[in-house]
């Protein structure tokens, strides 16, 4: 009872407000609206808070949305998982008008995703956060998410993910070029016609030459995936062994009539056009040094130039005045007229400058102690959307007691999945992952061989099965050290995985290292580490991102600080069929699909890593932003929100 | 004209609640100083004659201390005498000085300074003229160079200077007594003399009277005009100090001359000493205190004896005076 | 006394030289400090991770290392910091002293006069309930972590509060150059001073309250009231000058370290991007040359406090005077 009358209170909101439009999928008319005053919404906070104050908070507490604090009010995903938006994630069971609401904003701007909004004016001026800068601005090199996340509307290169807010956002379209090519000669070459008539920021225009310097330059300033990404190029060898001189001859031929540009691959490769669509392949002036740019901003194609950059500071972003339009799935004009990357604040001084309006978004999560109040209070200014990425703890398969598989398969089975999520802030914020690859993404097919009871999704841990397999393996008593970050979600992961490993009968303990150096330090095979926690986001919408690099043979370095295998996995019969479903991407793209699934699959019981949950993002925005686009690939898309 | 004295203390007494039970330092103490008079306060530590002083000044801060009594100055009661009006008369009316003049002087403003401080706490002068004054003050305690002595730090003079320096703080309103507690005990002998002259000629220079407390008995020999012999917190014995010297009344005095080495004849083998140590002053016996100690106790010693003998010469000893004729050792005369 | 600076500037030097090692030492002896993998960026190939390596100097041996990164920090000052790539380090550090120094001169004015009003009166009426009330006060004050009591307040006056009459007019967390907005830079560190301060008004008034104490019980103090100068006099004149040594000694080598960067929990707190914030992002990133250059300034700092301390003793108390 008490319910539904605390959640009236918004729904009266929307009779206030204009420009309901339906959106599809959902029962109950959904709004966006625009707040009319200031004092309307006071109003309302204060109605709201006046009802939970008549109610018992328990009541009050089982609003939704407020499920950003991990109440389990909802079902787990159902079979439809893949490729769906957040709200069907959620699966509300009592769908209130309040919960259809805010649904509906994260749903709404999805069903609205197509930019240059006919409502926004634009104009302001974007005040963003962040606790600390991310390093270098040289697009060839950084290699943050903070930073991906605005050189997608600074840059541009031949091909980019289309900007939209739904899953579309996967799909790589033309960008610098005129059109996506062809891939020819059996996939080993690309022809770009490149546009004309653009323009860098510096008003220099874009001519092939640049195409080409931009390519040469990867290897000369050994950007972080030139051998990892860029190696199939023709030429590139020669590169990576001396980059100074490196001139990918026959790998990238220009035609400066013709105003073309020609990829040559060694070896087919059904991925490349997602491997140049992210920044390490933006085109840059032909002059821009050979060398890491670090402070100085460097000259672009995007809607915004950076202005100035200070690491202690801010990054400054401001309209690119030679910038046209040629795209509008591409690279779409921005509204705001600038954006103020500000640095320094912690996320606690953070999410309170947000609440008082004196900044627009942070880039770090909000801590968990205030997701609660942002649940309630500011709902309407959170948006959660799922991600393509896994927190899981990889298990070192060369040393004791994870070189025995059953040991390994003990740890997914004895692992309570839920539990874990609530740790990481509830299940509104991530959800239990068995297998490698995550929903939604492409070749992914639900499998879960650790859960109790069968199924296809995990559903509960199995420990009577765990100890058996302990027992079968003898390793009981062994010691085990758990390496977590030091941060509050991944210590409290490491102490229930100890608990979790003396219940199966090791002596475990955990060391939280400093999470800036837990992820070299965990690659490293000379520190022996035997299980850890850590985190994997994709790169680009490909399994060989997941599987492949995390568990490829040639991944695997021992003794260096850079060897993202992190198990040591190495299978000769998986990374054949790894290989093969590579190789297939191209010729015939379903048998490659359902190849990656089955490796999926193998690898998943072969369990080098137990994957622990799927995370999801919370994005929390000031009042005053309007039109917020989440793209799967980029995450919020700056250029598309306007200030009012 | 007036002959009232210029202090009159009557029955002063001063207790200290402890632990151990009362500690009763100052018992019934009564004495008179006139003008231009040098009182010598004579007996051994804890005798109670520091904190006789102390009680005078008004100086006695512990909170488990409780004063009785009447201390009449210039006809003012300074008993209970709330801290302003004690104030106007410290410094200004009654002087004091302390044993040690290093631990006497406050080390981080200069002699000059802490003169200065006291003229203008008590007169209406400005401070160009109260560093004149200062210096002329200097150089009436025999300090040479003394506008330069001005300027100096206290821990810069030497310890005789030092106690120049402060006679003269103390002198610099030019009080009519001087309250000098063991004044040269710090110091070596011959700066001792020197000490001692100036305090003796406070009289002349600057016409007060001084109560000097110590367990010297030279130096009461050479300065004062008349001894008060204190024992065990009580006056036992009161004269002039001829008087006094030669002619002793109270066995306690008796004893202290005796342990006085003679100035020439032949070296005696030891030193004699009164034997027994002075009572606990929480536990003192019944009756004369010193009983416990003295050759020729009886049982009239029982009870507290009063003050009696001769006129201007009295002891606290029940001994009859014929007694007392005959039972005094010879003394040396002093010259 | 020209000699007596000497010998301390030598010292110093010598201090700064081996902290300066040492931190060196410390850092490559930390297991994953290499900065080469975390330069290079995630899942870098192997043939990027010797490229990086090589050309930051970090294959060559450790001491020629050290002497090429004193090179670049003072003779030829273009240190770069390993993680933000291209940012200079001592123009940065030199940008973030200003903001130090406003925070900590304010927050020492604050607690100067707090600490002497609190212990002045405490000293003077001890036993008393006010004196009790005092020392209670001051050791909470003690003992509340200041990024605790920093957050709290952040929590009144940004959150919860923000808008009512009390605190609306305290801006967004950050500091405003005081050059261009007066008025901004004052309202953005009166919270900040206040917090800072807390600490040291607590130990500070508990400090002078024992040394005035004691003080009062010397013989000096009994001959200044046997002057009859008024209590008052006594206690400010004879017994607080002289317990302002212990007091102002102390003060000197708090303010060294505070300017020196050790207040950077304050910083972190408030947002103020000083020498402390600094150094504590530098220390969660492992970035050495950033490291390298907080910690050097921050020794000579320290060194330098403790020298103007022995001058300003000099100065409070004539008897060290002659002993120089």
């Amino acid at each position: 009872m008490a319910r539904h009358f605390c959640s009236e209170i918004p729904h009266m909101r929307n009779k206030q407000t204009t420009g309901a439009v339906p959106a599809h999928g959902l029962s109950g008319p959904i709004t966006i609206h625009s707040y009319t005053a200031r004092k309307a919404h006071r109003y309302l906070q204060g109605s709201r808070a006046v009802c939970e104050r008549r109610v018992r908070h328990s009541r009050c507490s089982e609003l939704p949305l407020l499920a950003l604090t991990g109440h389990d009010n909802e079902a787990a995903p159902g079979k439809n998982a893949r490729r769906t938006h957040i709200n069907r994630g959620m699966g509300m069971k009592n769908r209130t008008s309040f919960a259809a609401l805010t649904s509906g904003i994260a749903l709404a701007v999805f069903a609205t995703a197509a930019p240059a909004g006919a409502q926004g004016t634009p104009g302001g001026t974007l005040r963003l956060l962040a606790k600390a800068a991310a390093g270098t601005i040289d697009p060839h090199i950084n290699y943050t998410l903070q930073y991906f996340q605005i050189n997608y509307i600074l840059y541009d290169g031949l091909v980019t993910f289309k900007k939209a807010g739904d899953e579309t956002g996967f799909d790589v379209v033309a960008d610098l070029a005129e059109t996506l090519p062809e891939p020819e000669d059996g996939g080993k070459t690309y022809t770009f016609q490149l546009r004309k008539g653009l323009k860098f920021a510096d008003g220099s225009d874009v001519t092939p030459e640049d195409v080409l310097a931009s390519f040469q330059r990867i290897f000369k300033v050994s950007g972080p995936t030139a051998g990892t990404f860029y190696n199939g190029i023709v030429g590139a060898d020669e590169c990576l062994a001396a980059p100074a001189d490196c001139t990918l001859d026959g790998g990238v031929v220009i035609d400066e009539e013709a105003f073309t540009i020609t990829i040559n691959l060694t070896e087919p490769d059904g991925e490349f056009l997602q491997k140049i669509a992210i920044p390490h392949a933006a085109i840059l002036p032909a002059e821009t040094p050979i060398k890491d740019m670090g402070t100085e901003p460097v000259p672009g194609t995007g809607p915004y130039m950076i202005e100035s950059y200070n690491p202690n500071e801010r990054l400054k972003m401001v309209r690119n005045p030679h910038f046209e339009e040629w795209s509008a799935e591409a690279q779409p004009a921005g509204y705001p007229d600038e954006i103020d990357y500000d640095f320094g604040l912690t996320e606690e001084a953070a999410v309170t400058a947000i609440q008082n309006g004196q900044a627009d978004w942070m880039f770090d999560p909000p801590p968990p102690d205030r997701l609660a109040e942002i649940g309630t209070t500011y709902a309407d200014q959170a948006s959660v959307h799922p991600l393509t990425a896994m927190w899981y703890a990889p298990m070192n398969t060369n040393l004791a007691p994870f070189d025995d598989v059953r040991v390994r398969q003990a740890v997914n089975y004895a692992i309570d999945r839920s539990a874990v999520v609530k740790l990481f802030g509830g299940s509104n914020l991530a959800q239990p992952a068995c297998q490698i690859l995550p929903p939604g993404f492409p070749s992914y097919e639900p499998y879960c061989p650790y859960t109790a009871g069968g199924g296809d999704t995990w559903s509960a841990p199995d420990m009577e099965k765990a100890k058996a397999l302990v027992a079968e393996s003898g390793t009981a008593g062994q010691e085990v050290t758990i390496i977590a970050e030091d941060n509050t979600v991944s210590r409290a992961i490491g102490v229930y995985l100890q608990d979790v490993l003396n219940e199966l009968g090791y002596e475990a303990k955990v060391q939280a290292i400093s999470q800036n150096i837990q992820f070299t330090y965990i690659q490293n095979t000379n520190n022996n580490v035997q299980i850890s926690i850590s985190q994997w986001f994709q790169d680009y919408p490909s399994p060989s991102n997941f599987l492949q690099v995390l568990f490829s043979c040639a991944s695997f370095n021992p003794g260096s600080d850079a060897s993202v295998n992190i198990s040591g996995f190495c299978d000769e019969s998986i990374d054949a069929k790894m290989a093969e479903a590579a190789s297939l991407t191209l010729t015939d793209p379903e048998k490659s699909a359902e190849l990656w699934t089955e490796v999926d699959k193998a690898v998943t019981d072969a369990a080098p890593a137990a994957v622990l949950f799927t995370p999801k993002r919370v994005d929390f925005i000031s009042s005053r932003v309007k039109n917020f686009t989440f793209s799967p690939q980029f995450y919020w898309i700056m250029s598309q929100s306007w200030v009012e | 004209m007036r002959f009232e004295p210029l202090l009159e203390v009557k029955d002063l007494t001063v207790h200290f609640r402890s632990e151990e039970g009362l500690v009763e330092a100052v018992r019934g103490v009564s004495f008179n100083v006139g003008r231009n008079e040098i009182l010598g306060l004579v007996g051994e530590s804890g005798s109670g004659k520091s904190q006789t002083l102390l009680a005078i000044m008004g100086l006695i801060d512990s909170p488990n201390a409780v004063l009785s009594g009447s201390i009449r100055f210039e006809g003012q009661e300074l008993m209970g005498l709330p801290r302003r009006a004690l104030d106007r008369i410290r410094g200004k009316k009654i002087g004091m000085i302390f044993q040690d003049p290093m631990t006497s002087l406050t080390p981080v403003h200069t002699i000059g300074a802490q003169i200065v401080e006291t003229l203008r706490a008590h007169e209406q002068i400005g401070r160009k003229a109260a560093k004149d004054r200062a210096v002329e003050l200097i150089d009436a305690v025999g300090i040479p160079a003394p506008r330069s002595v001005a300027d100096r730090y206290p821990h810069q003079l030497s310890g005789g200077m030092r106690q120049r320096a402060v006679i003269a703080m103390a002198m610099s309103c030019n009080p009519a007594l001087l309250l000098a507690d063991e004044p040269t005990t710090a110091l070596d002998v011959t700066v001792q003399a020197q000490i001692l002259d100036l305090i003796g000629k406070l009289r002349e220079d600057f016409g007060s009277s001084v109560i000097l407390v110590t367990h010297d008995l030279g130096v009461v020999a050479e300065t004062a005009d008349k001894v008060n012999v204190m024992y065990a917190g009580r006056i036992v014995e009161e004269g002039p100090k001829e008087a006094v010297f030669l002619q002793p009344r109270h066995p306690y005095s008796w004893g202290l001359f005796g342990s006085i080495p003679p100035f020439d004849g032949p070296r005696p083998a030891r030193l004699s000493a009164i034997p027994g140590a002075p009572p606990k002053l929480s536990a003192l016996p019944k009756g004369c205190s010193f009983r416990p100690r003295c050759p020729h106790a009886h049982d009239a010693c029982l009870q507290e004896p009063p003050l009696a003998g001769p006129v201007g010469h009295r002891s606290a000893c029940v001994l009859p005076d014929a007694a007392i004729e005959e039972l005094a050792p010879r003394q040396e005369g002093a010259a | 006394m020209i000699y007596a600076l000497a010998a301390r500037l030598g010292q110093m030097a010598l201090v700064m030289f081996g902290i300066s090692v040492v931190v060196f030492l410390i850092f490559f002896a930390t297991p994953g400090s290499d900065p080469s993998a975390r330069i290079a960026g995630r899942n870098a190939s192997q043939e990027t991770l010797q490229q990086v390596r090589h050309d930051f100097g970090l294959d060559r041996p450790l001491p020629v290392q050290y002497a090429l990164m004193m090179k670049k920090l003072f003779v030829t000052r273009d240190l770069t910091s390993f993680v933000n790539r291209g940012q200079k380090v001592i123009p940065t550090v030199t940008r973030a002293i200003p903001i130090t120094l406003s925070l900590v001169i304010g927050a020492a004015l604050l607690w100067l006069i707090g600490g002497l009003i609190v212990g002045l009166i405490a000293g003077a009426t001890k036993g008393s309930w006010l004196d009790r009330t005092l020392m209670m006060i001051s050791l909470a004050g003690v003992s509340m972590p200041v990024f605790w009591l920093g957050e709290v307040a952040n929590l009144i006056t940004q959150s919860r509060f923000h808008d009512s009459w009390a605190f609306s007019w305290v801006p967004a967390l950050g500091y405003v150059p005081f050059g261009r907005d007066p008025l901004g830079w004052f309202q953005a560190l009166v919270i900040p001073w206040i917090v800072l301060a807390t600490l040291y008004v607590g130990l500070y008034g508990r400090v002078l309250r024992a040394s005035l104490i004691e003080t009062m019980q010397e013989d000096f103090i009994r001959m200044a009231r046997a002057k009859g100068i008024g209590e008052r006099q006594v206690l400010l004149r004879h017994g607080l000058r002289t317990s302002l040594v212990a007091f102002v000694t102390m003060f000197g080598l708090d303010f060294g370290a505070l300017v020196g960067g050790g207040a950077l929990l304050t910083e972190v707190v408030f947002g103020l991007q000083g020498v402390g914030k600094l150094t504590y992002d530098a220390l969660q990133t492992l970035d050495l040359p950033m490291i390298m250059a907080t910690v050097i300034y921050a020794s000579f700092f320290v060194v330098m406090a403790n020298f103007v301390v022995d001058v300003v003793h000099m100065f409070l108390d004539p008897r060290v005077r002659d002993a120089f």
